[in-house]
Order: structure tokens, then C-alpha cells, then sequence
């Protein structure tokens, strides 16, 4: 099978995937309390106008009909407008997706950057003082709160130490965001050479990157920790000793054959932290997706949270799609 | 060591039989099976001998109606069991039965025996009174005490559990047993013991067998006649005397030649040797299909598929060089013999 | 007297698990000579899978030699740094392994796996160790090796994956090859096509080979002398003729009489009975409880090493 025929047919399969979350997720929203008609028009309005409302907003229709028009105004890229902001979905979500994404993304590096090498380094090691330690990390990483952690930090570093700016968006007040590119002000920033605006971005990224990062490594350590020593313990590397290959290619064979499931582990979080990140957005005053959502549901603000869902599926999708290139490159086994 | 085949009353037709199997995520197909006949009679057992790869398991499977033949026909008595009516399928249900190669697989493990055992009594609409007594005959005829009825096979060896499983065939006295592989998963004291047990139950129940193995010591000692396949045909069959004492096809020369007997006299290379390895079932090759490992194959046998010919005394050979393997002919030794010290006293002498 | 390339003296290895201790081998003597090949025969559980670690310095934990010593060129392995253990093993002592699909790294093209062991014992650049691995392919007589170079495990049959993993047994012209289980997964034809490329191999480079079966058949074409192995010692050792002529061990005996279609014959050396837990093994002979033979004194009395023919030693209190 060639790269091509493998892309096309998992492409095949988006489209049903992504119609059954959008019918999921519709039925699921609807089901959230609160009438948005209430919440708009306020607690003193009549019972009148809140029934033409009703009527403007197509709520008094059936839930059947009402999702077939949600999917025809889909098709022809309309997600619905948010009353809370007055504005189009899309654009909202244009505006803050890149915020989400880029602390995701770097939350990400950060959590490989400590998960890999730990994991590596107890799979090989299993005795000794620092692996302890390391397992220790590895089963408190996954029961920490995250927003308590990043509270933790803000009052280390900024209150304390005085090492990072206030915990208050994406950039300092007085500097004004890069010209938008991509949307992600670190990429933006090094694309126009606005380095002001890049230093700021970077600043205020790591804390809550760090926070993230440091808390999701948990799943990646432990992952990498026993993918990698199950390989040292296969057949294949016992093979490989009895030839008396070197004990670092034993490792390295080690580790590529572990690979795909840490890829898999990575890419999970991945689509998980697009919404689960979201305390950190508030503690972080991101101004991120999550934090779009969770007003929407607070608000009975239908839109946008369906919105956030069908974005959050693409950006899976894609990353899974990405996940089996991966996969299709690194195994022989798959490429049939 | 050779049996006569008791009677003569056909049981068993298949004719023409291929099987072919799809090939997942592609247009292309598994030609297992490629055409195989062949006859059963009452009370007599027929070997299907191959290697891996030779389609032998899937031509028992088609004939227990496991699988549903690509084409071709296979009856059984009067019943198509390719197509079955409810009624016929009932029937033959409890007339054919089935032992597999791991008898810790085909037992259910979190049944008792007497469950196990009781369970095609049970798909045959035996009353309960009567099912209880059988299950207890059937044990006593394989020679399993009464006391492993109540317990779970992985509580029973691996011999006893096979055991079983010959219980469990026979309880609703079917006329043909299918054997597949039924000792290559046992160790060879347990093999015996086996093979001593279905020779047993032939000649008190009268019970045809389809022995399907690959190991030909085995086979030419339960045996009555015996069908050789390669790649999905039958390359050549006879009686089991006839395939022994004059193996005709370069493959069945081949395969009784890799046969390792315990005679450090006997050379590696001995007969004839096979070259290579059977080729993909995928896309099967031109003419003869063991041509690329025969050492007399020639253009002829690249390009034509070779007819059955009979060599004489029911013995057909699919095979255009059969005049020239005779050089390669050996009587066959499957068994080992024993040193002369086997027949001493066992007890030592004081 | 031909020279000894291997000599394991009194060999001991135990696994040390929680619920006691396995006795895997207890004081196996055995000596190999230059361009010999010796068959270790023995059933699953027998111990001659923990002679082949201990010989190569693997034994998997919880496993350890306790006593012994295996001697070759002028040392003994035990006294080993891992430096010298992994430069020795493959260089001077290959293994060949069953089941070889599931033993090479399956991301990995079979090709580099053979050229990653040639630069590891040798300082062959890439192209020379590509260059020599292609020779052993063809002289493993894999046909079209160029394109089995770049084939990936599971893109073999059984049988091309054995020959790629006697390729990298070979690939360094080893002083000793120890094949464990090596054909017995395979087809008998193919399984005796690798005999006769071993046989033929293993002459040519002047190796000694150590064959480890439990096919008694097989044994008996391929080895000069044959060790019968059971509960970890070695019951009988003998030359291959002289052995298949005149066993002396009753075990031996009901080995051999599998093979036969004389049934009351094989019933005659054939008791059923367990085979002994290693962790409490009996005070006497360990096949007594299986022993058509076994005497009130078999179950009393440790059996020393007999030589009851001119090479030809025996564990048994009342031999053949």
C-alpha cells in the first residue's frame, strides 16, 4: 500500500466520524439547563417577547429539525453566533484557538522533554536512588491538581521571585500582539522579527507551559517507562545481547520499537488538553478556547460550545491522522 | 501393520473442492484448497498428509461443515453439506464430528467435563437420562476414570484433555470423525497412547476417520489409505502400503525422505531433496505447482498442469516425470527399530 | 586427543524464585572438541535451555550460576567482565535461536540486523560488513538476497528467518555455535534443508556446535556425540553410534521407543509417572518415579557417572 492510499482512506473515514461527534455532542448541549432566551433577554421580560425570541431562534422547533439546520448552516461554514460576544463563532474561535493551541503545543514539549528521558533512563536503570526518585515523580505527576500547581507557581515565581510577568494573558498590556500570521504570537512574533512581542509571548508562556507540562509528563514518564522496558525485556533484545550487539543499540532498538506507543500517549493528550486545559486558561487568564466553551455552557450559550466541540474533534482528527503517518513511517508492519 | 479397509459402502464424496479465502484490504484471494476429490468409506481411515500451507486442515474443515466450499461438492450419505436443509444439518450434525489439534483450545474452560462431553449430545436432542449414561460410556471407552467428569480440563494433561475431546467426537456416534492433527501438540508417550486409542475405538464402533497430519509415521500406522497434498491438490493417493513401499511423486519421495528417524546410519541426504520452500498460496504458479522445487521438473512441467495417472493398484500419481522418480524410490522407514537390548528382561538382573 | 574448544566442569545454575529454588542443572560435565558437534537432547524442563544461557552468560533473573566452571581458550567465562562477555558473545560463541521471527527486531530490515552484528565484532566499515553480509545470505542459500536484504521479519516464512538468523550466527566464524530448538517449528522438508546447510556450514568453518533438541531423530544425523539431559543432569553421554546402538540409561531407552510401531514394545519402557519438581527434587535418581527399571535403592542413593563403555557414561544404578 502506498502513503497515498493509506492517507485517502483514513480521510474516507473523517466525514462519518466527524458527523457522528457533531450529532453526539448536539444532543448532548441541548440537554444543558438553563434557556438561553432567559438569560438574554433578562429576568423582567415578558413571557411575550420571550416566546418571539424563542420563535427567532428556532428554539421552539423540534430537536430533529433544529440539528438539520445546525448541520446545513455547518455545511455552509456558519457555526452559529455567540450572544455573550455578538460575534460569529468562527471568528471567535479563529481568535482563540491559536492561544489554546500554542499553550497546548509547548505544554506538550515541555512534558516530553521531561516524560522521555525519565522514562528511558528508569526503563534501563530500574534500581538506584534516582530512579526511585523518578518513579516517585512519575505516580505524584498524575494527582496533582493542575490549577493548584500553577497557583503554586505564580506565587513562587511572580510573587516571590518576581521571575516571570503577572499571570494575566498572552502578553504584557503595553505591548501590543505581532502582526497576525499564524495567530500563535511566538511563531508570529520570530516570522516579523517583532522580538519584543516574542520575548513577552515566551514570558508569559512559561509558567502555565510549565504547569502543564510538568503535570502531563506524568502519563508520558510512566508510557515511555514500561513500553521501553517490555522491549528490553522481548525477545528481540535478548536476541541482540546474545549476539553481543552493544548495550546502547540495545536501548536505541529498544526505544524505536516503544516509540508508537509513546507517540500514541503524546498524541492522546494532545487532544485531551485542547479542552483540559482550560483551569490553567482561567488561572492564566488565557483567554484561550476552553475558557470560550465553559462561558458558553455557563451561559447556555449553545454556539459557541458546539463550536469548541467540532474544533476540538478536527484538531484530534488531524493529530491522529498525523499519528498514523507516523506509524505507517516507523512500521514496517502497518505499510501492508 | 497394515489394515484391510472393512467395507466397501461410501460415506463420503468430495469432488471437486476448492476454497479460497479473501485477502484482507486487496482484490486477491488465498487459493487453499484448488480442486481435491476424494471418497471415505465406512469404518475406514483416509489421511490427509502435507505440510503447512497444503490446505489439508481446510478441506477437514470444509467437510465438517466448518467452512462453505468455493465450489465443488461434498456429500455426505445423501446430504449436500455444503447447502444443507435445517433437518439435514441436525443429522449430520451428530453423524460427522470434529477433534481438533490443541484439545485445551476446543474445551470450553469453564465447563466441567460431563458438560463438555454431554454438549453435542445435547445439539443432537438426546433426552437427559440417556445423555448422562452415554457421557459415561463414552468415558470408560476412552479410558478415562469416572472422577475427571467433574472436573475443568486445565485441571487434565494435555493427553487427557485430548481424550476428551475423542469423547466428546464420539459420544453421538457419528460415522466419520475428522482428525486434525489430533497429536502433533502432545509429547510422544501421550502420541501413542492416542493413536492406540483411536485404533481401539475403530474397530469396536466401526468409525470412519479423516486423519489429517503431518507426520507420516503416524500415518502409515492408522492409516488405510492415504491422499498426499501440495498447495491445495492432491498430488498423489493409494493405500497406505502402496504410498510407502512405492512413493511416486517427487514430493511424496521429498517428504519421507526430511522424515529424521533415530538411525545414525541414515544419511541427510538420502532420497530425493526438495528445494526451497511451497510457494505463496496467493498467487499460485504455472503447471506443475511443485516445479520451482523439483529436482526433475522440465518445461513441460512449468507449463502444464500434470493429470492424475494411474501407476496400478489404485495408486494415482498427479505427475509427468512419474517413470523417472523410481531412481529416487527407497522403501520408506517411518519407525525407528529399537537396539536388540529393548526386548531384554526390564527388570535388572540381581 | 583432539583439542577441547569447551569444557564445563560441575556446572550449577539455579533460578532463585520466591517460591524456592530450581534447581535447573546440577554438576553438568561436558567437553567439546574442536570441529565436533555435540547433541543435547532433553524434554521441556529438562534444563538444556539453561545450560545454553549459562554457557553465553545470559541466564535470565532470577537465574545464577552457583557453582562450576565453563572453560574455553584458556579461561573461565564465569571470571568475565560484561566488556568481555559482549565482545565475546557472536564472535566466539554465536546462538542460533527457534522461533527466529519473533527474536529480530521487527522495525528493522534483517539486512542491518546482520550488518549491525559484523561492525559490532569486527572494524569493518558499512560497505564491508554489507558486502560480507550479503555473502552469508547467499551462502545460507537464501535466493535473491539482494531484495531479502532489505526485508523486514515478518516478511519471511519461518524458514527464511532461520537461515537469516544461522547467517548471523555464522557471520563472524564462530568457535562454537550452540543451535537451541532450532528446527522445530519448521516443515520436515524444510527442517532438513537447514540440517544439511548447518551440517555443511558448521564443517566448513571448523566450528564446534553444541545442537540442542528434543527430537532424538534429528540428533542421530547431525551429532558426533549425544548428552541425554533430564531434570538438569546429563543421564547419558555417549558417541552418537555407539549411543543409538547400545543406550544404557532406561530413560534413553523409552526416548528411543517413541519412534517405534511396536506398540507392546514401547509399552514395555513407558511408566506413567510425574516429572520431578526441581525445587524438591528426590533424594535419589530423579527418573525413578518414571522408571520401568527403578529399584528400592534407585530413591535412596544419590547415582554418580558410570562409564560403562569406553566414552560412553551413564547415570544409572542398574545400566543396560
Amino acid at each position: 500500500m502506498t502513503i497515498f492510499q493509506y492517507v485517502a482512506r483514513r480521510l474516507a473515514f473523517i466525514v462519518p466520524q466527524l458527523l457522528g461527534i457533531v450529532a453526539v455532542s448536539f444532543f448532548l448541549v441541548s440537554l444543558i439547563p438553563g434557556d438561553p432566551a432567559v438569560l438574554m433577554l433578562g429576568p423582567l421580560a415578558s413571557q411575550d417577547s420571550i416566546a418571539k425570541l424563542h420563535a427567532s431562534l428556532g428554539l421552539n422547533q423540534p430537536l430533529a429539525i433544529r440539528f438539520l439546520h445546525y448541520v446545513w448552516r455547518l455545511l455552509h461554514g456558519d457555526l452559529g453566533t455567540s450572544w455573550q460576544t455578538q460575534r460569529p463563532v468562527l471568528l471567535d474561535l479563529l481568535q482563540r484557538a491559536p492561544a489554546t493551541i500554542e499553550l497546548v503545543t509547548y505544554s506538550l514539549l515541555v512534558a516530553i522533554a521531561v516524560g522521555i528521558p525519565l522514562g528511558v533512563y528508569t526503563a534501563v536503570r530500574t534500581q538506584g536512588i534516582p530512579s526511585k526518585i523518578a518513579t516517585m515523580y512519575g505516580s505524584v505527576a498524575g494527582t496533582i491538581p493542575d490549577f493548584w500547581l500553577g497557583l503554586v507557581f505564580i506565587f513562587i515565581f511572580y510573587n516571590r521571585l518576581h521571575a516571570v510577568p503577572a499571570p494575566t494573558g498572552r502578553l504584557d498590556l503595553a505591548i501590543p500582539p505581532p502582526p497576525t500570521i499564524t495567530g500563535f504570537y511566538t511563531i508570529d512574533g520570530l516570522l516579523t522579527g517583532d522580538w519584543t512581542a516574542l520575548g513577552s509571548a515566551l514570558a508569559h508562556l512559561a509558567l502555565p507551559a510549565l504547569t502543564l507540562g510538568l503535570i502531563n509528563a506524568g502519563p508520558i514518564f510512566a508510557m515511555t517507562r514500561s513500553t521501553v522496558s517490555r522491549m528490553l525485556d522481548s525477545n528481540f533484545a535478548a536476541y541482540a545481547q546474545l549476539s553481543g550487539l552493544p548495550r546502547s543499540l540495545i536501548i536505541m532498538r529498544a526505544f524505536r520499537n516503544a516509540f508508537p506507543s509513546i507517540v500514541t500517549v503524546i498524541s492522546v493528550l494532545y487532544g485531551f488538553l485542547i479542552g483540559g486545559a482550560v483551569l490553567i486558561e482561567f488561572v492564566f487568564s488565557w483567554g484561550g478556547a476552553g475558557q470560550y466553551a465553559v462561558q458558553g455552557v455557563l451561559n447556555a450559550d449553545i454556539d459557541p460550545v458546539l463550536g469548541f466541540v467540532l474544533f476540538s474533534a478536527i484538531f484530534s482528527l488531524v493529530i491522529y491522522l498525523a499519528v498514523d503517518l507516523i506509524y505507517f513511517a516507523l512500521d514496517p508492519r502497518v505499510r501492508r | 501393520m497394515q489394515m484391510s479397509a472393512p467395507h466397501v459402502e461410501s460415506i463420503l464424496r468430495v469432488r471437486d473442492l476448492v476454497k479460497h479465502f479473501p485477502v484482507a484490504g486487496s482484490r486477491q484471494v488465498v487459493h487453499a484448497v484448488n480442486g481435491v476429490s476424494l471418497e471415505v468409506y465406512r469404518g475406514e481411515t483416509v489421511a490427509l498428509v502435507g505440510e503447512s500451507g497444503s490446505g489439508k486442515t481446510t478441506v477437514g474443515r470444509c467437510v465438517a461443515g466448518l467452512l462453505r466450499a468455493t465450489s465443488g461438492i461434498v456429500i455426505f450419505r445423501d446430504v449436500e453439506v455444503n447447502a444443507p436443509s435445517k433437518l439435514d444439518y441436525r443429522y449430520m450434525r451428530g453423524k460427522i464430528q470434529l477433534v481438533f489439534q490443541e484439545p485445551g483450545e476446543s474445551l470450553d474452560p469453564k465447563m466441567r467435563i460431563e458438560d463438555s462431553i454431554a454438549e453435542p449430545l445435547r445439539a443432537a436432542r438426546w433426552p437427559g437420562e440417556r445423555r448422562a449414561a452415554r457421557v459415561l460410556e463414552v468415558t470408560e471407552l476412552v479410558g478415562l476414570q469416572v472422577k475427571v467428569l467433574r472436573q475443568y480440563p486445565w485441571e487434565l494433561s494435555a493427553g487427557q484433555q485430548q481424550k476428551v475431546a475423542i469423547a466428546r467426537a464420539i459420544a453421538t456416534n457419528p460415522e466419520l470423525v475428522v482428525l486434525d492433527e489430533p497429536t502433533s501438540a502432545l509429547d510422544p508417550t501421550a502420541r501413542a497412547e492416542i493413536i492406540e486409542l483411536l485404533r481401539t475405538i475403530q474397530e469396536k464402533l466401526g468409525t470412519a476417520y479423516l486423519f489429517i497430519s503431518h507426520d507420516l509415521s503416524t500415518v502409515r500406522y492408522i492409516s488405510h489409505r492415504v491422499a498426499v497434498m501440495y498447495l491445495g491438490m492432491i498430488v498423489e493417493h493409494g493405500s497406505t502400503t502402496e504410498i510407502f513401499r512405492r512413493p511416486t511423486h517427487p514430493y511424496t519421495i521429498g517428504l519421507l525422505s526430511s522424515v529424521m528417524l533415530p538411525d545414525p546410519r541414515q544419511t541427510l541426504r538420502r532420497g530425493l531433496q526438495l528445494k526451497g520452500e511451497i510457494p505463496s498460496p496467493i498467487s499460485l504458479p504455472q503447471g506443475c505447482y511443485l516445479a520451482s522445487r523439483c529436482p526433475l521438473a522440465d518445461g513441460r512441467c512449468r507449463l502444464e498442469l500434470p493429470p492424475a495417472v494411474d501407476v496400478g493398484r489404485g495408486h494415482f500419481v498427479h505427475c509427468f516425470k512419474h517413470d523417472e522418480t523410481r531412481q529416487f524410490q527407497f522403501v520408506a522407514e517411518t519407525g525407528g527399530a529399537l537396539p536388540a537390548s529393548a526386548s531384554q528382561s526390564v527388570q535388572p538382573s540381581p | 586427543m583432539s583439542d577441547v574448544r569447551l569444557r564445563v566442569e560441575n556446572l550449577h545454575s539455579y533460578y532463585f524464585a520466591h517460591y524456592g529454588t530450581v534447581r535447573a542443572l546440577r554438576g553438568v560435565d561436558l567437553t567439546l572438541e574442536a570441529g565436533s558437534v555435540l547433541g543435547v537432547v532433553g524434554e521441556s524442563g529438562s534444563g538444556k535451555t539453561t545450560l545454553a544461557r549459562s554457557i553465553m552468560g545470559l541466564l535470565p533473573p532470577p537465574g545464577r550460576i552457583v557453582d562450576g566452571r565453563i572453560l574455553f581458550g584458556g579461561r573461565d567465562l564465569r571470571t568475565l567482565t560484561p566488556q568481555e562477555w559482549q565482545a565475546l558473545r557472536g564472535r566466539d560463541i554465536a546462538m542460533i535461536v527457534p522461533n527466529p521471527r519473533g527474536e529480530l527486531d521487527p522495525l528493522l530490515p534483517v539486512g542491518e540486523q546482520l550488518v549491525a552484528v559484523i561492525r559490532a565484532h569486527t572494524d569493518k566499515g558499512h560497505r564491508e560488513a554489507r558486502d560480507l553480509a550479503l555473502g552469508m545470505l547467499r551462502a545460507v542459500q537464501i535466493p535473491d538476497p539482494e531484495r531479502r536484504f532489505r526485508a523486514y521479519p515478518h516478511e519471511l516464512s519461518g524458514g527464511m528467518a532461520q537461515r537469516v538468523v544461522i547467517a548471523i550466527a555464522l557471520s563472524c566464524s564462530p568457535h562454537i555455535v550452540i543451535s537451541d530448538d532450532a528446527t522445530s517449528g519448521l516443515d520436515v522438508t524444510v527442517q532438513a534443508q537447514i540440517l544439511s546447510l548447518l551440517d555443511d556450514l558448521v564443517r566448513q568453518q571448523a566450528s564446534s556446535m553444541i545442537f540442542i533438541t528434543r527430537d532424538l531423530g534429528v540428533v542421530a544425523h547431525v551429532s558426533d556425540r549425544v548428552a541425554i539431559m533430564y531434570a538438569g543432569e546429563i543421564v547419558e553421554m555417549a558417541k552418537t553410534t555407539e549411543f543409538f546402538d547400545h543406550p544404557a540409561h532406561p530413560y534413553s531407552m523409552m526416548l528411543l521407543s517413541a519412534f517405534t510401531h511396536d506398540h507392546a514394545l514401547r509399552a514395555r519402557w513407558t511408566k506413567e509417572g510425574d516429572s520431578p519438581d526441581l525445587v524438591r527434587l528426590p533424594q535419589g535418581c530423579p527418573y525413578a518415579s518414571r522408571c520401568v527399571r527403578a529399584q528400592p535403592r534407585c530413591q535412596a542413593e544419590r547415582v554418580p557417572a558410570v562409564e560403562v563403555a569406553p566414552g560412553h557414561f551413564v547415570r544409572c544404578l542398574y545400566p543396560l
